[in-house]
């Protein structure tokens, strides 16, 4: 192996204190200054800014551990252990899937890299009507400036790959703005299997950055460790209570482990925040807790082109188009991008079978992949989903589809076969269980036009879970503050991307990053003068 | 059939979907947890419904050659076992009401339109299920549809072997960068 698994050989060298849960054979109290639960974006920024202020952190997943020795390019494999429910998460009703991580460094260790600022208008919206103070763009962009040194993010140098050069190209055919994407990596191969690991440790993921870094100051790191209750007492949380879970990554082993510290971060993300404190009758007068939650709902659309295109290699995304994402007259608005085509993604999407499938699939190398992310939250009729518990404490997420969503994602699919047939497509399908491939542009608008709104036929997905936890100075609509303090207990601070009062409008991981950055160096303060 | 036969159809069948599976849990006809090694999740009704149904779903994919189409499907059944345990107890609870659904003789008959035992069953007679719960008006068969779309897509196309069909050459340079592969 000619690539060092940088996290293991760093973990013996330096002595990380490095604890699978599912191996502990008793219970345990562990005590810590500070608890952060979840390790992705929020709680990996969290515990860096935390463990260099000199306060003993204790971090916890209930993922496993895998770094880059583990990570081999193999979608079954990836699938199935660094993803929440392996990859089968979906809505409620099954209509959409749901793509989240569920590993040490949490989702950024499979997402796609692009990192953006939250777009102004969306922090202006928040401040106008979420009642949300200290995120103007100004009081941001140091905070920005910061994660984008820390995380090497800077826009892609290298040519994009055809899936993403054709979006450019329809782009450029027909006026519309785009722009490169900017990405966290340093010294990327240009695989494009980011979505299963970097096998490379390309990837500024929290993996190889902060969780590293906090490891380094002392931190504690307890893995296969489920997050099951807090225990509230009169205005406060005095402990976590989890549980262990075993080797094969579902099961619990009956040891339970008990986490206290004076001060408690919730960084578990969308849908598991929510849930965690729904399963512990957390206060919560005004029923906030898991209401708002946005996903950037993604449909998508297949182009047939003339040339090779091999969409299962190259950086996954490096140019989008936002031409419209503001102005919409009225419409919801949404980014476009292109998803990686690997053989399972690329297969499980089409929801074909028989020979439409296999005919399909044979011209995967020659395919285009274009996708539009719906920017909810913004409008009336866009209030996002509302994450509740089955009757075994797990959360799910009720996420309706309006008509003026609807009335969305069918201009993106007309959109999205406008840019495809001026880039060249010989045919293209809008993935719907009642749509084929057409071949020019006026049959697929037509067929477009009249494919029934319908979930199930309509194929939907999402890999962004914001939201849940909404922030705010109103108590009556939030559920914590600005500064991510919960409303009803002193010393539990949410930070992550579920605090967002709504989506971004971009992918999220930088507006997380920067979101982490600024709350936990605020906490450092309160900690310090207490 | 027209389309109010049809929805008919599936009104009707929407009906039996949640009370013969119920029957069929309450009277015992649904078959408990394998109890080996080998498998967790699947038991023998349910590998025999994926073994006569994935020829149908993947017809044209799969190998044409007997020995190498028998152990396609023999690592797909390893794979969605898997795959299902992976989803977490929730949903494969709901995966063996699914496969309940599919094995109890009635329910089976009437939601799928397949009377024979899966391992009788004609090629033309999954199919015709098969389009049946893709094109069907009720969601419920739908989503059924999906889920077990997905899994056999995955844990098809997952295989090296499906790759050269598809133009896929494979993971790049994985002398450098594949440390174990799993699978071989």
């Amino acid at each position: 192996m000619a690539i060092a698994d940088i996290f293991k050989d760093r973990a013996k060298s330096e002595n990380w204190q490095l604890t699978d849960a599912g191996k502990l054979s008793q219970n345990i109290t562990v005590e810590a200054d500070v608890i952060i639960i979840g390790t992705g974006a929020g709680g990996g920024v969290s515990a860096e800014v935390l463990s260099q202020a000199g306060l003993k952190v204790v971090m916890i997943e209930e993922g496993g551990l895998y770094t880059s020795d583990n990570f081999n390019m193999d979608e079954l494999d990836a699938y199935g252990t660094l993803y929440q429910e392996g990859a089968g998460r979906a809505t409620k009703d099954g209509a959409i899937s749901i793509f989240q991580g569920r590993a040490v460094g949490g989702t950024t260790v499979v997402n796609w890299t692009s990192s953006f600022r939250t777009p102004t208008p969306t922090l202006e919206h928040w401040q106008k009507h979420h009642n949300v103070q200290g995120f103007s763009s100004e009081e941001m962009a140091p905070y920005f400036d910061q994660m984008e040194k820390r995380l090497n993010v800077s826009k892609w140098a290298m040519p994009p790959n055809a899936n993403n050069d054709i979006l450019k190209q329809g782009c450029q055919a027909h006026d519309w703005s785009w722009a490169v994407i900017p990405r966290n990596v340093k010294g990327c191969m240009d695989l494009g299997y980011c979505g299963m690991g970097c096998p490379a440790n390309a990837k500024q993921s929290m993996l190889v950055t902060t969780v590293p870094e906090a490891l380094k100051n002392d931190a504690q790191l307890f893995y296969r460790c489920s997050a099951n209750r807090l225990v509230f007492s009169d205005h406060k949380v005095d402990s976590v209570e989890c549980l262990a879970i075993g080797e094969d990554g579902q099961t619990p082993t009956g040891v339970k482990i008990s986490f206290k510290a004076p001060h408690i971060v919730l960084s578990g993300g969308a849908i598991n925040n929510p849930g965690l404190l729904l399963r512990s009758n957390a206060p919560d007068p005004h029923e906030r807790i898991g209401k708002r939650t946005m996903i950037h709902p993604v449909n998508a659309s297949l182009a047939r082109m003339d040339q090779k295109t091999n969409p299962f290699y190259g950086a996954p995304q490096s140019i989008y188009s936002d031409h419209f994402q503001w102005q919409t007259q009225g419409d919801m608005g949404f980014k476009l991008e292109v998803p990686p085509m690997q053989p399972v993604m690329g297969a499980q999407i089409m929801g074909l079978h028989g020979f439409k499938l296999a005919d399909t699939l044979q011209d995967l190398s020659t395919m285009q992949s274009t996708i539009a992310l719906m920017r909810d939250g913004f409008h009336e009729e866009s209030i996002g989903g509302t994450v509740e518990l089955d009757h075994g404490g797990k959360p799910v997420l009720d996420y309706p589809v309006t008509d003026y969503m609807w009335k969305g994602l069918r201009k993106a699919h007309n959109k999205m076969a406008e840019l495809q047939f001026a880039a060249g497509a010989k045919s293209v399908m809008p993935l719907h269980h009642d749509a084929s491939f057409y071949s020019n542009l006026k049959d697929c608008q037509q067929a477009i036009d009249s494919l029934p709104a319908e979930l199930h036929r309509h194929r939907l997905l999402t890999a962004h879970l914001m939201g849940g936890c909404s922030m705010g100075e109103d108590a009556k609509e939030s559920v914590v503050n600005s500064q991510g303090r919960f409303h009803h207990a002193d010393n539990l601070y949410v930070i992550d991307g579920s605090v967002f009062p709504t989506s971004i409008g971009a992918n999220p991981q930088l507006s997380i990053y920067a979101l982490a950055l600024k709350q936990a160096s605020a906490l450092v303060k309160t900690i310090k003068q207490a | 059939m027209d389309r109010r036969q049809f929805l008919k159809l599936g009104a009707a069948s929407s009906a039996v979907l949640t009370a013969t599976s119920l029957t069929a849990s309450l009277s015992g006809c649904s078959e408990p947890m394998p109890l080996n090694e080998k498998w967790q999740v699947l038991r023998e009704g349910d590998r025999t419904f994926l073994r006569a149904v994935a020829p149908v779903m993947l017809k044209g994919a799969l190998p044409e050659d007997t020995t190498a189409r028998q152990l396609a499907i023999d690592n797909m059944l390893a794979y969605i076992d898997i795959a299902i345990f992976n989803l977490g107890p929730h949903n494969t609870k709901q995966m063996t009401e699914l496969f309940d659904l599919l094995n109890f003789s009635l329910s089976r008959g009437l939601t799928t339109g397949v009377w024979s035992k899966w391992d009788k069953a004609d090629e033309k007679e999954i199919e015709n299920f098969l389009n049946r719960w893709r094109e069907s008006s009720l969601s419920l068969f739908n989503l059924a549809y999906n889920g077990i779309n997905k899994l056999m897509c995955a844990t098809w196309y997952g295989q090296p072997a499906s790759w050269d069909q598809i133009g896929y050459p494979g993971p790049l340079y994985p002398e450098l960068l594949i440390t174990k592969p799993t699978i071989s």
